[in-house]
């Protein structure tokens, strides 16, 4: 948020620590975990370590009263054979990390320390577009098809820090406007824990806006925090790059005027916020 | 993702073993929270046990003894024996375990204790941060021995083995 684009709020200090462009399309005919190998051999000078953990779900956003309630209720799914797998390429000294899986690529930026800045969106769009591009090429020579892309997506997530802007969970209203800690009487005093979960529709059905804010500890550092998720995802027009990065700057510009909107102005001040 | 309880591993860590012979693969999901790929990772106290949240604070406070605490000089527990009890209690956060008895260990430690029916799981945090752990079943045998320092999977057998 810190290069957004003008008239995008901006921040001398957003409590920003990782963010996630991303494509999901219709599984891969042919893709084997071989490709993740090869694929990775193309990438390594840029992206060093490697991990392979599960596969995410497909997240399609569907419309309709129908699909209100879709995804908050418990589910369970059966997969026939072996569990689908993702990879991550990752180098830790950038904060860069390209996950892959038959249906999916994202790119994640990551604070790798107090002191790493986001690079701002300008920059993580190019990370994600040369990964996409390299994909599409290692696809084609590979003599796989070009992917169909489904969904579209833009997820930033912030830790807003126990001591900046808030002591308690009484303190949320201070934090956002979304939310009262406390209730009329004083009968309930402050929660244990909170959870704020909510989805907002993008105009013409181009997609949803999904927000979480929850406390939690960092598991790296330990300190307590707030999570602020912001989830934008949608279709775009059609699987062309530009048209993908068309609903990505959408979704990214979604997710930038939300968080300025959910969070108050105590804290858009403790964050150093410019526009 | 969150709270994905499931035979696979979440991008958040927590796994079990997948069966043998199984020609399906079971996911069962319960969250209001969507999965997201994100990498970086925390323990959400809405999804972790109902006694971690104490049990972090309780850690807090006992950290925060000044020294001489026991009447006998003994220093304050250190940054070092409270991140790794706080890290303890963070692979433990999604068991099946009763609340852990916690305790400061004098020379600057902290011990977690957890009692399951004749069973009992005691991990002492020394002020450097390596961790002993000590186990005594229902005939009172006793095993110890040290942890270590990637203990993620140690823990998790322990663990097993008290609520087994």
């Amino acid at each position: 948020m810190a290069t957004a684009p003008s008239g995008f709020p901006q921040f001398d200090h957003p409590p920003v620590v990782e963010t996630v462009i991303g494509v999901e399309f219709a599984p891969i005919d042919g893709w084997e975990v071989p490709h993740f190998g090869l694929f990775w051999n193309e990438l390594r000078r840029t992206y060093p370590k490697t991990q392979m953990v599960p596969a995410l779900p497909s997240m399609i956003e569907k419309y309709g009263k129908e699909h209100l309630y879709a995804g908050t209720e418990p589910s369970v799914e059966f997969i026939k054979g072996e569990p689908p797998v993702r990879a991550f390429f990752a180098d830790d000294a950038s904060g860069k990390l390209l996950q892959i899986q038959r249906d999916r690529l994202l790119h994640n930026w990551r604070k790798t320390g107090r002191e790493s800045a986001y690079p701002g969106y300008a920059e993580t769009r190019v990370w994600f577009t040369t990964a996409w591009e390299r994909f599409l090429s290692f696809l084609a020579s590979n003599e796989l098809r070009r992917p169909d892309v489904t969904q579209c997506e833009v997820t930033y997530i912030n830790h807003i820090e126990r001591g900046a802007g808030w002591d308690s969970l009484a303190d949320l209203p201070t934090v956002t406007p979304l939310l009262s800690g406390k209730g009329s009487t004083g009968f309930l005093g402050v929660p244990e824990v909170t959870v704020l979960t909510a989805r907002y529709l993008m105009p013409e059905q181009r997609g949803r806006l999904h927000l979480a804010l929850q406390p939690a500890l960092r598991n790296a550092d330990q300190r307590e925090i707030l999570q602020l998720q912001l989830t934008a995802r949608g279709m775009p027009q059609s699987s062309t790059t530009e048209h993908v990065l068309e609903w990505i700057d959408l979704g990214h510009e979604w997710v930038v005027k939300s968080f300025a909107d959910a969070t108050s102005t105590v804290m858009h001040n403790i964050w150093g916020r410019r526009v | 993702m969150k709270n994905w309880f499931s035979i696979l591993r979440s991008s958040t860590g927590r796994t079990t073993t997948p069966q043998k012979n199984l020609p399906y693969t079971l996911v069962y999901r319960a969250s209001p929270f969507q999965p997201i790929a994100q990498s970086v990772e925390i323990t959400p106290y809405a999804e972790a046990s109902v006694w971690f949240l104490d049990s972090v604070n309780e850690v807090a406070r006992l950290s925060n003894l000044p020294e001489g605490w026991d009447s006998n000089g003994s220093p304050s527990v250190t940054p070092k024996a409270k991140a790794v009890a706080v890290r303890l209690l963070m692979n433990c956060a999604y068991k099946p375990l009763p609340e852990p008895h916690l305790g400061a260990v004098p020379g600057g430690g902290l011990q977690l204790e957890w009692s399951y029916g004749p069973k009992c799981l005691e991990l002492e945090v020394f002020p450097d941060g390596t961790v002993q752990f000590l186990t005594v079943d229902d005939e009172k045998t006793m095993v110890e021995g040290v942890l270590q320092p990637n203990h993620t999977g140690q823990i998790r057998n322990h663990v097993g083995w008290v609520t087994a």
